[in-house]
């Protein structure tokens, strides 16, 4: 018998990748973004925490004009501010005038209600929202105003509600920043 | 002598023949081995196999992922920069960008009025940033490939963008602006009271991700 012996080396066939098995390479990091905030109120506190509402002022009877009423204007919201929507509403005693006044340029006497600077009327009762460049500008800065009333003697109590508005258009512009 | 022989137990019986069975058996085994013939070839040196490896690293150009952003207000656009780089042995493929949040807000799961991302590649050498200035320069001839154009997060993280298509070979660098805006929108906030439904006052914890997938499989004859 003639026995013929051979001997081979075979390749194994290749099985290819399935998607199991594919590899990836990943990297991640995190980044906490945040959103800003524009607001403004009126406001009788010296300092925070502030209610976020109108203001509103009450007027007693008086026969003659009563004295005015400071308060402030403080931003509230986190970024600048170049302007603001006011509002005056007086209820109570009809036939007066309510107007917010700002003094501009200078500071106020409250205890002999002058102005260093030049009084300057923001808004009147009955005119609607008048928008005005007084502001307090920067983040938790405040600017003092005062409400007073004008007409004759009143019989009754007034109330004099100041309403502030600030539009994404009354805060900075927007910026682009490369860092 | 009795006409009748005494027999052995069926078990003892059963117990021999199996015995017999067994060596019988062995026998034959031990006679097919010494009479096989047996070949073996190997290769004198040994054959080194190794794996590749599949490597993607992000490096912080300028200010990149390291620094939080804060008060954004409608209509901003910060950009920030990084280089990612294939470090590893093999090429790989579809390099992607996923955005997620941890903390999910109107940010990030708003497509119209919320974040926005877009992304662009400076191919020929790594962005140029100056924060004192405020200016980035890419000296790509004809400027930055925009390859992410304004994709809402809202999108992005569920389904990831796109930044390289095709093949991400070995070694490979990317350039990247990573442009994050958040769009025009107007509200108005009252007496300090933020609407309903606000944008403002937000916060996101977002986590970004580079994905690149290995090459295909070879099969290689040779």
């Amino acid at each position: 018998m003639s026995a013929a012996l051979g001997a081979s080396v075979q390749a194994a066939t290749v099985t290819p990748a399935t998607a199991a098995e594919v590899a990836l390479a990943r990297h991640s990091a995190a980044v906490t973004t945040g959103s800003a905030t524009w607001a403004a109120l009126s406001t009788q506190l010296a300092s925070a925490p502030y209610v976020p509402s109108a203001l509103a002022l009450t007027f007693a009877v008086a026969v003659t004009t009563p004295p005015p009423q400071y308060f402030w204007v403080v931003n509230t919201g986190t970024v600048s501010l170049t302007r603001a929507g006011y509002t005056v509403t007086e209820t109570g005693s009809p036939g007066l005038t309510a107007t917010v006044q700002a003094c501009v340029g200078g500071t106020w006497n409250e205890t002999t209600d002058a102005c260093s600077g030049s009084i300057t009327t923001m808004a009147t009762s009955g005119a609607g929202l008048t928008s005005s460049t007084v502001v307090p500008a920067a983040p938790s800065a405040r600017v003092r105003l005062r409400a007073v009333v004008s007409g004759p003697p009143t019989i009754s109590a007034a109330v004099v509600t100041t309403s502030i508005t600030v539009a994404r258009t009354d805060a900075r512009a927007a910026t682009t920043t490369y860092s | 002598m009795s006409s009748h022989a005494r027999r052995a137990p069926r078990g003892n019986r059963r117990t021999t023949l199996a015995a017999v069975v067994a060596v019988g058996g062995l026998l034959l085994t031990a006679g097919g081995v010494y009479a096989g013939l047996n070949a073996i070839a190997t290769n004198t040196t040994p054959q080194t196999v190794t794996s590749g490896t599949l490597k993607l690293t992000m490096a912080n150009n300028g200010a990149g992922f390291s620094q939080n952003i804060s008060d954004m207000a409608p209509g901003d656009v910060v950009n920030r920069f990084v280089d990612l780089t294939n470090g590893g042995t093999l090429d790989a493929q579809n390099l992607t960008l996923t955005v997620a949040d941890g903390t999910p807000t109107k940010l990030t799961t708003d497509a119209t009025n919320g974040l926005h991302v877009s992304v662009l590649a400076c191919t020929t050498a790594a962005w140029v940033v100056n924060a004192l200035t405020n200016t980035a320069t890419c000296a790509d001839i004809g400027g930055p490939t925009t390859v992410v154009n304004n994709s809402a997060l809202a999108t992005v993280s569920g389904t990831p963008a796109s930044l390289v298509a095709g093949a991400v070979p070995q070694g490979s660098v990317y350039h990247y602006e990573i442009s994050l805006t958040l769009p025009n929108q107007n509200e108005t906030t009252t007496n300090g009271t933020l609407p309903v439904g606000t944008i403002q006052g937000l916060s996101a914890s977002l986590t970004w991700t580079f994905n690149e997938l290995q090459r295909s499989a070879t099969t290689t004859n040779s």
